[in-house]
């Protein structure tokens, strides 16, 4: 029997409330409400409450935890992610992938940990106005991240998937690395994103979620920030309505939170449309805009043997060798890596149908994937995108791809496919619309890929990391809050999540999301120590 | 503001005479208004009307090839259980995300829609496998984007609700998660 770290939690008194449980309206006041659970939210939660702060977290989606979590693709995904894994952008080209539980993304993540790369960082100090985050400022938060969340370098060979794109890169002389996880005890099973079964993912739902719930906090579930009310710059209470047990519509209850401030940690896209919502202030129209994915691209190969992809830690090797290929700006780079290949995902990767579709799904044990993560928002025509409002208030982001991005892609489909010949695959299967069936020689691969059209629909594209929309630095001509998160037109919010990054970070979010949101509710926490009166 | 119809991007003339046309026979009738929702014998669904089930019924099995054959036992109840998940998932998506799909449908299940959009003569209920595949290709490469990002929506429910299902794993020698303890 696995212990169940929230289990015993909720036995021994945790306050959570269900809000699709609720039968009266509520209001509740605290000290600070958080807004989402995730890689910021849980930070925040852990500091506020150390400091010994009432704390409300409010969280759109459900509490699923280890007894929750059976490994199974069609469960998971309309349990655990935003849109059921299936949110796109407006023109239905990249398909998004965000958690949407206690958690957050931080529960269904592949555990890749990387630190905000220095080049990302100077970028931000000298393009942005970004203050006192330099490497050498950044470096002993991401230290204190690595302690709290047990960071280390994966020691355990890696699976098959992740080995054989090592083997191509090193064939062709480039360079790869072993990836750094944040686990314990991890039984290599592969199942980081559907939720993992052992505790060993150091996700905030093990860690800062129950620290902070321990402490006394509240956590509502089910819970979804409508509006911020506000009278001139300072929030008065956020409107919450508790959505239904599938968390797909409204019950009509809701939940009014009045606190002296508001921690803003809902993600890219949730941020920038709970400000949109409630038509906060916005001199300079920047909410929404400057939202990045990494944009990413697959090839899929056949190797002459059993690769098991759905097996074992899902991403333990990478490749910067292009990411960087002109410096910070000029072209475009992007970054190597591995996706895990159950099989609900892979189905909806292949974008054939009938006898192909089923032939290339039979062949699931030998498949071996690579994709590229493109580093965008470095460069004028690779803006991102920008979060809207739907008739119903409902969110979407609207990301054009630029022809900038596109020739990246292009480069990033050869080298991928070249890495998999090199690797000994048999056969290497771009996935694009245009390509029905594999290629059987790196010769004929590169021909199709440098002349095939490249369009939105044409290859099926995927974001697992969505950054920006309300973007930090110290001129409010050109960011919505302070390099410390403080919203500049609202002075009792304070952004803590994702949406603060001004351009894609080039690395997994993860561990940027959580060095910039424990420094910043430090120091909200000490602001608000010196305003709270004895 | 007709928000989601835009969202099914700029398209072609014709791309667009059809939204409008699958808008004008539905305009008045509200989801869950003027059509039944579909029911099994094993399932209430939530989202496909009567006319949705057809449609599936249809497509299901020639977008997961080989697999719904009418010959074999238990074919009925597998290709059944296959459109409640796909009904499942749909259900699980954010409304204004279920209206676009339901605009889909209308598409396809009203008589103009079928027959000038999906190029089907014949009834969901008689329509012939070969034609569906045509009808499916048509879509995947026209370089109308509402009609690719249609099959793309139905390419994807049916075959998540099918790989999903712990009953296909054989078939692609997944042997499902490990056993814990």
């Amino acid at each position: 029997m696995i212990e169940d770290p929230v289990a015993i939690g909720l036995k021994s008194g945790w306050q959570v409330t269900d809000a699709s449980t609720q039968k009266e309206d509520l209001t509740i006041e605290a000290d600070a409400v958080i807004i989402g659970s995730g890689a910021g939210g849980g930070m925040a939660a852990e500091v506020l409450t150390q400091a010994g702060f009432s704390v409300v977290i409010v969280e759109e989606g459900p509490l699923k935890s280890s007894q929750d979590f059976k490994m199974k693709e069609s469960e998971a995904y309309p349990e655990l992610y935003q849109e059921s894994a299936a949110r796109k952008t407006a023109d239905k080209a990249i398909n998004i992938l965000q958690g949407r539980c206690v958690g957050g993304g931080t529960t269904v993540n592949w555990t890749s940990s990387f630190s905000t790369p220095e080049p990302t960082l100077r970028y931000w100090a000298e393009q942005f106005g970004v203050k006192a985050s330099l490497p050498e400022d950044m470096h002993p938060w991401f230290k204190r991240v690595q302690e709290r969340l047990n960071i280390t370098e994966w020691h355990i060979p890696p699976n098959a998937n992740n080995a054989l794109l090592g083997k191509g890169i090193e064939a062709l002389g480039y360079s790869f690395n072993i990836m750094h996880r944040n686990v314990k005890n991890c039984a290599n099973l592969g199942y980081c994103g559907v939720g993992c079964p052992v505790n060993a993912k150091q996700s905030m739902l093990v860690t800062t979620i129950p620290q902070a719930l321990s402490a006394g906090a509240t956590l509502l579930t089910r819970a979804r920030a409508e509006r911020l009310l506000f009278s001139g710059d300072e929030v008065t209470q956020v409107e919450i309505a508790a959505l239904d047990s599938r968390g797909v519509r409204p019950t009509g209850k809701t939940i009014t939170i009045r606190s002296k401030q508001i921690v803003m940690s809902g993600g890219a896209i949730g941020t920038p449309a709970l400000l949109l919502r409630s038509n906060a202030p916005d001199p300079y129209r920047l909410v929404g805009k400057r939202t990045f994915l990494h944009p990413v691209n697959v090839v899929a190969c056949i190797m002459p043997e059993r690769v098991d992809g759905f097996a074992g830690a899902p991403q333990t090797i990478y490749s910067d060798a292009f990411l960087w290929p002109e410096g910070a700006t000029g072209k475009m780079g992007y970054k190597l890596e591995v996706p895990p290949l159950h099989p609900l995902l892979v189905s909806t990767v292949i974008d054939s149908f009938g006898p192909a579709h089923r032939l290339l799904m039979q062949q699931l044990p030998y498949l071996q994937a690579i994709l590229a993560l493109h580093r965008d928002g470095f460069h004028p025509e690779s803006e991102g995108g920008t979060v809207k409002l739907r008739e119903d208030r409902s969110p979407f982001l609207d990301y054009p791809i630029s022809d900038y991005v596109w020739e990246a892609m292009r480069r990033s489909f050869l080298t991928m496919s070249e890495i998999q010949f090199a690797a000994g695959a048999r056969q290497v299967l771009p996935l694009h619309r245009a390509f029905d069936k594999p290629f059987n020689s790196w010769r004929e691969t590169q021909a199709a890929l440098k002349k095939v059209t490249l369009e939105p629909l044409a290859a099926r594209l995927f974001s697992a990391h969505v950054m920006g929309g309300c973007n930090f630095g110290e001129n409010p001509e050109t960011s919505m809050v302070n390099s410390l998160g403080q919203h500049h037109h609202l002075k009792n919010v304070t952004v803590l999540d994702g949406s603060v990054f001004p351009t894609s970070i080039g690395s997994n979010p993860q561990v940027s999301i959580y060095a910039f949101s424990m420094r910043n509710a430090l120091a909200l926490a000490q602001r608000m120590g010196t305003s709270v009166s004895s | 503001m007709a928000m989601t119809r835009r969202q099914w991007l700029k398209t072609g003339v014709a791309g667009g005479a059809l939204l409008a046309v699958a808008g004008w026979t539905t305009r008045g009738t509200l989801w869950g208004k003027g059509s039944r929702q579909a029911q099994s014998k094993n399932f209430q669904y939530e989202f496909l009307t009567h006319a949705d089930y057809q449609v599936l019924q249809a497509i299901i099995p020639v977008m997961v090839s080989d697999v719904f054959d009418a010959g074999k036992p238990g074919y009925a109840d597998l290709l059944d259980e296959t459109i409640y998940r796909f009904d499942r998932a749909v259900s699980g998506f954010y409304p204004a995300v279920q209206n676009e799909l339901r605009q889909l449908f209308s598409l396809l299940t009203m008589p103009p829609g079928r027959i000038f959009g999906a190029r089907l003569w014949r009834h969901w209920s008689k329509v012939r496998r070969e034609d569906v595949e045509a009808f499916l290709n048509r879509w995947r490469t026209s370089r109308w984007r509402l009609l690719q990002s249609g099959y793309d929506a139905l390419q994807q429910l049916s075959v998540s609700a099918w790989y999903g299902n712990p009953k296909s794993w054989e078939d692609i020698s997944y042997p499902g998660p490990p056993k814990l303890e």
